[in-house]
């Protein structure tokens, strides 16, 4: 007698199933199938770039002239060790919101790392002073990031003379987000309020308060269509019609901004409005790793698409110092690099 | 040259001579489930686009903002995305639509005014859609087992797969829970065929999709260990369906496991059950009373367990249907979301056609109250043909989104969402006055009449 095994095709369809899953934790974590790549080669007058991606995917490639100011290539992100000591005292005099400063401080790592920038440190309240101190010559092309509400007191103080203020006039650039710049610092055990410090970083009274309300236009000055940038929120957000020399990118309502570029000496401040939101990390990540300062001007846009394959393309370079910026993937970009000319 | 006229009289007659009614609600189901998808709420397709490319950077599920669910969900967009890289050229892209940045600050609702395009929301909601047809034949299976009669079989899979609650889930909203259907019920038909090892596998599965099958976890351990022979054999049919979830499980966590961020996989848990940082009252309360429902459905899947073994192997599947109903009710009782409830659809509707034709009223109430919950955001469902299409003008969507849901007050957006809420939830409710009208005091005689179970 011969034995027949029928197939149970219930068995059938519940292991296709588990196949399914199992190809595709695969695909997300262990296969090459995703890959992206750029290059780009500077010759007397023109700029000549490859893109390339193993699937389908739109590209910009954007050349900016940033008018002889450096553009920032390694950042430090300060990470407040004692953030939850005075977090509630700050949120109820100025609203700033709560952020979890190592697991932003990572999302704002790996949103550069996939756009090809990975000059970034981490340091604390007790390590701040010295990398500040150690930048000061000529902290061109250095960036710090702010994300807390306070800074220490040995970096800033609300006077003039402080550390911090010194070394963004000698050409630093700060990153804020999440709250009022310069509303507090950490004197000890206590927290101090600033009062004037709206003036002593820009002028005038500029900053949005903390509620939350949402822009209704986007800023028409290209970078917005450019960067593909998201955020939309505009706490604390500034209000770049009354500064001096800012410049505005995002999305705006009544003169504030998402993004607002605004100089200070040698260097410039840079402010993120709203609260922690994929958005704002994009942002984040777009504006820093191409290299935008605040006398950035887009000089070209390409937009193509790139289908399982290498594209080249070139623009011709007005002058020399200028940054071309290629990312692929578009508004959810998955790739992005900054060759600086 | 081919006779059109030819053509068309013989494709006709070929239709004609189809006559399995299953083919033909099949057909129906797929073109209303197409149409639908084009009208999709832009907020959770615009996530599975981030989700996608977060995968595509090498950044996994979790390394950056995203993805907040167990991964299995999220395994599938890896599928999706790596079929579209391969063989698709879709290089799609999503949009910021200026004009309705307003909409994400409208109070009680998750609006988005990011859209992705009409073909990719289609090509993340396909496996969606493969999966309600699976689900479909699957609830079939447990029908026309159970009663042998194909027109009560045929029935069940009509009242899933033209359910307007699971068509909703899956096209408009874009949310998995068919997968954890579809997991579960295979769960029943495996176990129900004796096949225990693959049954874990599908029980893992169906858990690691959303949480909501875990209560039946111990219904399912009584009905495994009755179905045996003998006590040795119940010790090994449920080791092997022990070994099936445990290896299955182990697989879908390897990488998070091997990275050491497993608690990153749960963080659905933690930010929804109340433990994370509340905001005000109304989120307090809130995630407390999630913690005491899924706490007293615990209990309640123990003693419906209990209840199983005492009763022996009588009536064994009867029991098993009726407790995963109930359990699966249970946990749609707070908070309701349209997209819990699809978990419990396969059950509602068996019970419905095979045992109590009287919870036929229920899956009335629900489907009809789910068609105004899930249109919740009403006008934008049209953004993404505003957005990609010029069948409308963005400025008519956003004048009509205006008018519906942006304002203070009592606004008529507000007005839908409530009524298809309530209505909804009185389906719930009405599925435990029916199952258990014997027991309350108006029951017996009254508005629903004997219990014929």
């Amino acid at each position: 007698m011969s034995m027949r095994h029928k197939v149970d095709l219930v068995v059938v369809l519940a292991l296709a199933l588990c196949a399914v899953v199992v190809v595709g934790e695969y695909c997300t974590y262990y296969s090459d199938i995703h890959e992206y790549g750029s290059t780009a080669t500077w010759s007397d007058g023109r700029v000549d770039y490859t893109v390339s991606s193993s699937g389908s995917d739109v590209f910009s490639a954007i050349l900016l002239e940033n008018d002889g100011r450096k553009p920032v290539t390694d950042l430090c992100i300060f990470v407040d060790d004692g953030y939850m000591d005075h977090y509630a005292e700050a949120h109820g005099l100025s609203g700033a919101v709560y952020l979890d400063q190592e697991y932003y401080a990572k999302q704002v790592r790996e949103a550069l790392r996939f756009r090809g920038f990975s000059e970034v440190t981490q340091c604390s309240s007790s390590e701040l002073s010295d990398h500040l101190r150690s930048t000061l010559s000529d902290p061109s092309g250095h960036a710090l990031m702010v994300m807390s509400y306070s800074l220490p007191s040995e970096v800033y103080d609300g006077t003039e003379g402080c550390l911090l203020l010194e070394w963004m006039s000698e050409g630093g650039t700060l990153y804020w987000l999440g709250s009022e710049v310069g509303r507090f610092y950490t004197d000890g055990s206590s927290l101090v309020e600033v009062s004037g410090n709206q003036e002593l970083f820009f002028g005038v009274r500029c900053i949005h308060d903390g509620s939350m309300e949402v822009a209704d236009t986007k800023v028409d000055n290209g970078f917005t269509d450019a960067f593909r940038f998201k955020n939309s929120s505009l706490q604390f957000a500034l209000d770049s019609s009354v500064i001096d020399g800012a410049i505005s990118m995002g999305y705006s309502l009544d003169g504030y901004s998402s993004i607002v570029f605004v100089p200070f000496g040698s260097g410039q401040i840079c402010v993120f409005s709203g609260n922690f939101d994929v958005n704002q990390i994009d942002d984040i990540g777009q504006v820093i790793a191409s290299g935008l300062t605040v006398d950035s001007e887009i000089s070209c846009v390409q937009d193509g698409k790139v289908v399982r394959g290498t594209i080249e393309g070139s623009i011709d370079v007005p002058r020399a110092g200028c940054t071309l910026y290629i990312y692929t993937g578009g508004f959810y970009m998955n790739h992005g690099e900054a060759f600086h000319g | 040259m081919v006779d059109s006229s030819c053509c068309y009289a013989s494709l006709k007659s070929r239709l004609a001579a189809i006559r399995h009614p299953i083919l033909w609600i099949l057909v129906i189901g797929i073109a209303v489930r197409l149409l639908a998808s084009t009208l999709s709420i832009v907020y959770d397709a615009d996530y599975w686009a981030l989700v996608i490319r977060n995968i595509e950077t090498g950044e996994g599920l979790y390394g950056v903002e995203g993805y907040y669910y167990t991964p299995v969900w999220g395994y599938i967009l890896g599928f999706i995305s790596a079929f579209q890289s391969m063989f698709l050229d879709l290089g799609y892209d999503v949009v910021r639509v200026v004009e309705a940045l307003f909409s994400e600050a409208i109070p009680y609702v998750y609006f988005s005014a990011t859209v992705p395009s009409v073909v990719f929301t289609f090509t993340v909601n396909l496996p969606l859609i493969i999966s309600d047809v699976i689900l479909a034949f699957g609830v079939r299976y447990l029908v026309k087992d159970a009663t042998g009669d194909d027109h009560k079989a045929d029935l069940a899979f009509a009242m899933v797969f033209l359910c307007p609650l699971l068509i909703g889930v899956t096209c408009i909203t874009g949310m998995p829970d068919t997968f954890a259907a579809t997991f579960l019920v295979l769960t029943v038909i495996l176990l129900k065929r004796e096949r225990y090892l693959v049954a874990g596998m599908m029980f893992s599965l169906a858990v690691l999709t959303k949480l909501f099958p875990a209560f039946v976890i111990f219904p399912l351990i009584a009905y495994v260990l009755l179905r045996a022979s003998d006590r040795r054999r119940a010790v090994i049919n449920l080791s092997l369906a022990v070994i099936g979830a445990f290896a299955m499980t182990l697989i879908v966590f390897m990488p998070q496991i091997l990275e050491g961020t497993l608690e990153q996989c749960f963080q659905f848990i933690t930010d929804r059950t109340g433990s994370s940082v509340e905001s005000n009252l109304f989120d307090v309360i809130a995630g407390k009373a999630r913690i005491f429902t899924y706490l007293a459905v615990i209990v309640a899947s123990i003693a419906c367990a209990v209840l199983m073994y005492r009763s022996g192997r009588d009536r064994i599947e009867h029991n098993l249907m009726k407790y995963c109903f109930l359990l699966l009710a249970m946990c749609m009782l707070f908070p309701p979301a349209p997209q819990y409830m699809i978990s419990m659809l396969p059950f509602l509707v068996y019970w419905a056609v095979v045992e109590d034709g009287k919870c036929m009223l229920s899956w009335k109430i629900i489907s009809f109250g789910s068609v105004f919950f899930i249109t919740t955001s009403n006008a934008l469902m049209l953004l993404p043909l505003a957005a990609w299409t010029d069948l409308i003008s963005v400025d008519i969507v956003v004048g009509l989104l205006k008018w519906f849901s942006a304002g203070s007050g009592f606004t008529p957006g507000l007005a839908w969402m409530i009524f298809g809420g309530v209505i909804t939830y009185a389906g719930i409710l009405s599925i435990f006055l029916i199952m258990f009208r014997d027991r309350i005091p108006f029951g017996r005689g009254g508005i629903f009449g004997r219990n014929t179970v």
